[in-house]
């Protein structure tokens, strides 16, 4: 199990520095400027002379070494000082800076991290504890009215966007009724029960909307699962052996049925840490999604590389995670 | 503990904390939140990206002199605007001389000098810096801090209006100490500078989160011991227009929204809350056609779009151009696309009100026959009946282009069809506006290039001087691809007239004969039909009914006079 870990990993090496290059490469040849949206009224030598301070007249190699240069090897030399508080090298290195902001890339995302773990983290556990019941016992009872208003629960939140339903449920209930803040305040820190239940009052509109979306996709694949093995040799064999229902449904075809939707949960994981694009919008939740917009709006590419090279990374991660389930949940499966 | 320490603990207390207990109305109004949708990331504003950035930089850094809201200037680090009256500009009108404020001190309670104007002079015209704002400090050839209280700003030139250097919001006054590690190519590296300057407004800031919120509390040194009257500011970013609105007209849940560009219906609706208002004001920003009056047909190759390549087979001829102007009915394309945004102009350069020309408002009243009429006198008639003017084989089918943008795309919906009732077909264009206005040179969508017949989008200049704005159509300022596509003379109009009138202008000094030249230069623009002003565009803010003291102004910071801000009782 340990050698096949450290081989997937060995292999991942090169295929992550593939991907780095290719999304460098990308951004590259995109048509992008990040001083188009500076005012009109600074002249263009100013601008030309902005560029130049960027870097972005160096060649395309350059800057790409220089980008792994301090991505690879400076900012994690910054982190080990920062855990460690002993000094690694020189303490002036330069690390990956936003155009925008000037500030280091990764400080940014460390900033923006918790409010998105907090909200797209929680809707998706939520979610999947919502999902897999509902989805088990839509598939026992096929056809039943639960059954029936479970699949008309997730074609909603399949099909109405949630840009649509976000504005809908401020309208109701921020604004007509008051009930919650239509802004997430990012600078609320929890200390007590006040400050705990204004955290979940700002939490409850953007979590419900993420939750019904994530549950309404992992509880059809569950069904379907579901589906498929309640008809298996293996399930008559526990029943006339005697086996309780619910012991037949939770352990038997349960379990088999998990197999895939493990698969799709883990691989869902990566897209919540990369935020919720338009429901952090909507909710001015200004997490991981909300960064990774606004970089590619006002054409911020270290920021951008630097996003999408760390999704690659968890996308690679998760994946390998999925198999390592695998193995535990069906014992058939051996990587040794 | 006996009475008496604990008062004398107190008492050490409050001087440490604030200036004085004597003065209650320091911090005495509470919290003020306000949204900014476009949020801010860089509270430097020598390297920020506009007012997103400068706006929440104005808490903290202050320029010498700021305008108030009609346009004028007032003194603020320094004691008075210098003039040639009261000697404070030079006879031969090459250098001003600023005189500051006396025991001004920035927020970490050391002095501010004209040392610290001096450095920050030099910190934006060093080359690699990075500096945005240059161009407020051409021909300054030295700045001299004549004593601790006194700078002297030479130029290279006689300067009629030298009141680029450190006035307004762009260009304030940093701290020498603090930024004395940032020069050159440094400037853009020093992370905790750029986000967290010390000034000598009457916040400071306290935490900042790029692209998210910024905090601060009252500069414990600020100058005024009475304000400002909010202990604490937060300026949230993030979402979108329409969400900041409903903020703070319907939920209440924020004091102040910036930037309110909105469907006019929406607005309305949202005003009917009954929990804020919506204030406006205009400043110089025009939204206008360029007008192509070189050749845009691709089959030109390099000639395209450039005066080698020809004058424009119809829109050349100013009668054609004034046609287009009159066809288009400014006061309904204000009602449905910009409401109290904005408000119908016929001149380029629509403001400040003493240099509106007011000379070319025939085209404030939509006129379809005359518009016809100048058409068929021109010789454009639809002589194949397919319901497109033609002449000599050349249908009057035109490329207009702009950026993406709903209140645009309608303003060329709307154009489009009044155009199409006087025989004129348009075709429209929408480009990302990161491509539209970047300086690409391997794309052919820039505005810069304009390969296309017509383009829209608004510019405007700050302050109050237009000189350097009516300086874009000079000659010289033509894009062409030897220039690699620079300059701002995107219509490539080019009339030695007008470059002969725009050197005088710049040898001018006084006021009334600046006008007076100024006015005719729009003029010229307009007649030759180089440029069709639709809509002079104002800024909309909303904020709460309960908070006072706001006074909107799109000359400078909309947060200029924040320390005078309070809250109704």
């Amino acid at each position: 199990m340990l050698t096949y870990c450290l081989r997937r990993l060995a292999f991942s090496v090169p295929v992550l520095i593939f991907i780095s290059f290719a999304i460098f490469l990308l951004m590259d040849m995109a048509p992008n400027d990040p001083t188009a949206n500076l005012p009109m009224s600074i002249p263009a030598e100013t601008r030309a002379q902005l560029r130049e301070a960027l870097g972005m007249g160096d060649p395309l190699v350059a800057r790409y070494l220089l980008w792994c240069k301090q991505f690879f090897i400076h900012e994690p030399l910054n982190w080990l000082t920062d855990l460690t508080g002993l000094s690694f090298g020189d303490p002036d290195r330069l690390r990956v800076l936003s155009w925008a902001s000037r500030a280091p890339v990764v400080e940014l995302i460390a900033e923006r991290l918790p409010q998105t773990l907090w909200v797209v983290g929680l809707s998706y556990l939520l979610g999947i504890l919502i999902a897999l019941p509902v989805g088990i016992y839509s598939a026992y009872r096929q056809h039943g009215w639960f059954d029936h208003l479970g699949s008309f629960i997730s074609m909603i939140g399949y099909s109405v966007p949630s840009f649509f339903l976000g504005v809908v449920v401020i309208v109701i209930f921020a604004v007509k009724l008051n009930w919650f803040p239509s802004v997430y305040d990012t600078t609320l820190t929890v200390t007590g029960w006040d400050s705990l239940m204004d955290q979940l009052r700002q939490m409850i509109m953007p979590v419900t909307i993420l939750a019904l979306y994530n549950a309404a996709q992992i509880s059809r694949f569950m069904r379907a699962s579901m589906l498929e093995n309640l008809h298996h040799d293996y399930v008559r064999t526990a029943r006339a052996k005697g086996a309780s229902e619910p012991r037949v449904v939770l352990a038997h075809v349960a379990r088999n049925s998990l197999l895939p939707v493990v698969t799709v949960i883990a691989l869902g994981v990566p897209q919540v840490l990369a935020g919720a694009i338009i429901t952090e919008q909507i909710f001015k939740i200004n997490g991981i999604g909300e960064l990774l917009i606004s970089s590619i709006q006002s054409g911020d590419l270290p920021v951008v590389q630097t996003l999408t090279f760390l999704f690659a990374v968890l996308i690679v991660l998760f994946n390998l995670l999925a198999d390592i389930a695998y193995g535990l949940l069906d014992p058939r499966i051996s990587y040794d | 503990m006996p009475a008496a320490f604990k008062h004398i603990t107190l008492a050490t207390l409050s001087v440490t904390a604030l200036a004085s207990a004597a003065h209650a109305e320091r911090g005495s109004q509470g919290d003020l939140s306000l949204i900014y949708w476009q949020a801010p990331t860089l509270l430097n504003p020598y390297l920020a990206s506009g007012p997103k950035d400068s706006e929440p930089a104005s808490l903290v850094l202050e320029p010498l002199a700021r305008h108030d809201e009609t346009g004028k200037m007032v003194p603020w680090l320094a004691q008075s605007i210098p003039t040639l009256e009261n000697g404070g500009i030079a006879p031969d009108l090459q250098s001003i001389t600023w005189i500051l404020k006396p025991g001004i001190t920035w927020s970490d309670g050391s002095d501010f000098t004209a040392d610290d104007v001096v450095f920050t002079a030099n910190y934006c015209m060093e080359a690699e810096s990075g500096c945005q704002m240059t161009a407020k400090f051409t021909d300054v050839v030295g700045v001299q801090a004549l004593d601790p209280l006194t700078v002297k700003i030479s130029f290279s030139k006689p300067k009629p209006y030298p009141y680029a250097p450190f006035v307004g919001l762009e260009v304030p006054v940093l701290q020498a100490a603090q930024f004395a590690d940032c020069m050159g190519a440094n400037a853009l590296n020093c992370s905790a500078q750029n986000l967290a300057p010390i000034g000598t407004g009457p916040y400071q800031i306290s935490d900042f989160k790029p692209g998210d919120v910024v905090t601060y509390d009252i500069n414990p040194n600020y100058r005024d011991a009475d304000k400002p009257g909010f202990a604490k500011v937060t300026i949230k970013g993030g979402g979108d227009a329409s969400g900041a609105a409903r903020a703070v007209l319907e939920t209440s849940e924020f004091d102040y929204a910036w930037n309110l560009q909105l469907d006019p219906q929406v607005l309305g609706q949202m005003k009917t809350a009954g929990n804020g208002q919506v204030v406006s004001s205009f400043g110089t920003a025009v939204e206008r056609l360029q007008v192509n009056l070189t050749n845009s047909a691709a089959d030109l190759g390099d000639a395209r779009s450039t005066r080698n390549g020809g004058a424009h087979p119809f829109l050349a001829d100013p009668r054609v151009t004034k046609a287009l102007s009159l066809a288009i009915d400014r006061s309904t394309l204000i009602d449905i696309a910009y409401g109290d945004a904005g408000r119908p102009t016929c001149d380029v350069l629509a403001a400040p009100a003493i240099y509106a020309s007011g000379a070319n408002d025939a085209c404030l009243t939509q006129d379809l026959d005359a518009a016809r009429a100048l058409l068929d006198e021109a010789g454009w008639t639809d002589s194949d009946g397919d319901g497109i003017r033609d002449k000599d084989g050349v249908s009057m089918t035109m490329l207009y282009q702009t950026s993406v943008n709903p209140v645009r795309q309608t303003t060329q919906d709307l154009l489009k069809a009044w155009w199409a009732e006087i025989g004129v077909a348009t075709e429209l264009r929408a480009i990302a506006p990161a491509v539209f206005f970047g300086g690409d040179q391997s794309s052919p969508d820039t505005y810069q290039k304009f390969y296309a017949d017509l383009e829209m989008f608004t510019n405007f200049f700050p302050g109050n001087d237009p000189e350097p704005y009516l300086n874009n159509w000079a000659c010289a300022s033509i894009p062409t691809p030897e220039n690699g596509w620079s300059g701002m003379n995107v219509p490539r109009y080019c009339d030695p007239d007008y470059d002969t009138l725009l050197a005088k202008l710049g040898n001018t000094v006084d006021i009334a004969e600046r006008i007076a030249i100024s006015k005719q230069l729009n003029d010229m623009l307009m007649q030759a039909g180089a440029l069709i002003p639709l809509v002079h565009r104002g800024e909309v803010s909303a904020h709460a009914n309960s908070l006072e003291g706001v006074r909107m102004n799109v000359w400078d910071s909309e947060l200029w006079n924040i320390a005078d801000w309070t809250r109704a009782k």
